[in-house]
């Protein structure tokens, strides 16, 4: 965010209305000087220390129930620096001589200070502006994104979902598909890859096919493996499972699609042996 | 106990310096309480201010006066630096060095005439100077 304060014209009047020899005006957030009525240029490690104590005082003064700082006066030997506080990130330093009349110099200042706080707080209010405007349009960006992420991620679920479900409801005859696939290969090891495909659509059917239907594919299951691969038994474990599923009607039970799982791991272990 | 009450057990100087400054409080008018500081430790060692401030505050005050501001004149020309006045919306303060050893706070009442009282309390820094002699915390 741009601060552009112009209070030029304000420290030409001190210039010229006043006793002072000449201003700086500093921001003391960043430490860089804004404006200047005098040659001598500052180091920056002065100006940190300024506005470090420009704190440290603010502080004190609280600390003491005094309030907010206004102004701290130096009085050197050959003249006085004035240190007027400009909230809420201005620093101003005149420069006056030994002799000036601070009375004067008070009443000539009290003025112009004022009118300073008047713009910068003009300033601040455009910033105050600018930034919220801009937390708004980043605000709604950011909701806008998070809808359209929201609203993708809604959709690609829904694609998964029906994807998933399609798959599901292919499985059942995808499984006797795969079944004369199997028969069909030549070499065991083909004919185990067809298997372990159709083990792995059990599973992801497990939740859709029905046990009447689970019952012919578990027998041609039998059937094939045993004309295929020869005899084991797991083949007698897969007829069991036929056997049972015989006395239900319907999807699986929670607990029988528990059970099916595991033993298609286990039928998977005992008869597929690459 | 705290720093400033063991302190000013240990030293009689401090004992001394104790009673003056509660005595120029007391005496003076527009001044509301005192506190000096020594330097360069920026421990307060003497107080005539009932109210407690944070002490590593007034260090880092107390400090600014031979070290920031002190260079802020060099670099501007404007010599030694004798003291620093600060005014707060509700308060003025008047900070200076009292010798090379001590730096003196004063609080100066909101219907005082500070210059008149910067006067007095720069007498009253030499009388600080004497007593604390070569005393360093």
């Amino acid at each position: 965010m741009s601060v552009q304060i112009n209070l030029k014209d304000e420290i030409d009047e001190i210039l010229n209305v006043t006793e002072i020899k000449g201003s700086i005006l500093v921001n003391a957030e960043t430490n860089k000087v804004i404006e200047s009525t005098i040659s001598k240029e500052l180091s920056e490690d002065i100006l940190w220390e300024l506005t470090v104590l420009r704190d440290s005082f603010q502080q004190f003064s609280q600390g003491l129930k005094h309030g907010n700082l206004n102004e701290l006066m130096l009085e050197g030997e050959n003249g006085f620096i004035f240190l007027y506080i400009l909230p809420p990130r201005y620093l101003l330093m005149s420069i006056g001589p030994k002799d000036i009349n601070l009375a004067y110099l008070k009443m000539g200042m009290f003025d112009i200070i004022e009118r300073m706080k008047g713009k910068i707080a003009v300033e601040e209010e455009r910033i105050r502006k600018e930034e919220e405007a801009r937390r708004k349009a980043e605000e709604e960006a950011r909701r806008k994104a998070e809808e359209e992420a929201r609203r993708k991620a809604e959709e690609e679920a829904k694609r998964k979902a029906e994807e998933e479900a399609k798959r599901k409801a292919e499985a059942a005859v995808k499984i006797f598909e795969l079944l004369s696939e199997l028969e069909a290969k030549k070499s065991k090891v083909e004919k185990y890859n067809v298997l372990e495909e159709i083990f792995d659509l059990i599973e992801l059917a497990i939740d859709t096919i029905t046990a009447e239907k689970y019952v012919e594919l578990l027998e041609q299951l039998k059937e094939t493996i045993l004309v295929n691969l020869g005899t084991s038994l797991a083949l007698y474990d897969i007829a069991r499972t036929a056997r049972d599923y015989s006395k239900l009607s319907g999807t699986l039970p929670e607990k029988e699609q528990d059970a099916l799982m595991k033993s298609i791991e286990n039928w998977r272990k005992r008869i597929i042996k690459k | 106990m705290s720093r400033l009450k063991k302190a000013a057990m240990d030293d009689p100087r401090l004992t001394t310096l104790k009673e003056a400054v509660l005595e120029f409080t007391r005496e003076q008018t527009g001044i509301k309480g005192q506190i000096v500081i020594s330097y360069p430790a920026g421990v307060p060692i003497s107080s005539s201010w009932e109210e407690d401030v944070d002490p590593i505050l007034i260090g880092a005050v107390s400090a600014s006066i031979n070290l920031t501001f002190q260079n802020l004149c060099n670099e501007l020309e404007q010599g030694n630096l004798n003291r620093v006045f600060v005014n707060s919306e509700f308060g003025r303060v008047i900070i200076q060095s009292s010798g090379s050893n001590a730096i003196l706070i004063t609080i100066v009442s909101d219907d005082a005439d500070i210059y008149p009282v910067a006067f007095i309390v720069k007498d009253f820094s030499h009388k600080i100077a004497e007593i604390i002699g070569d005393y360093v915390y």
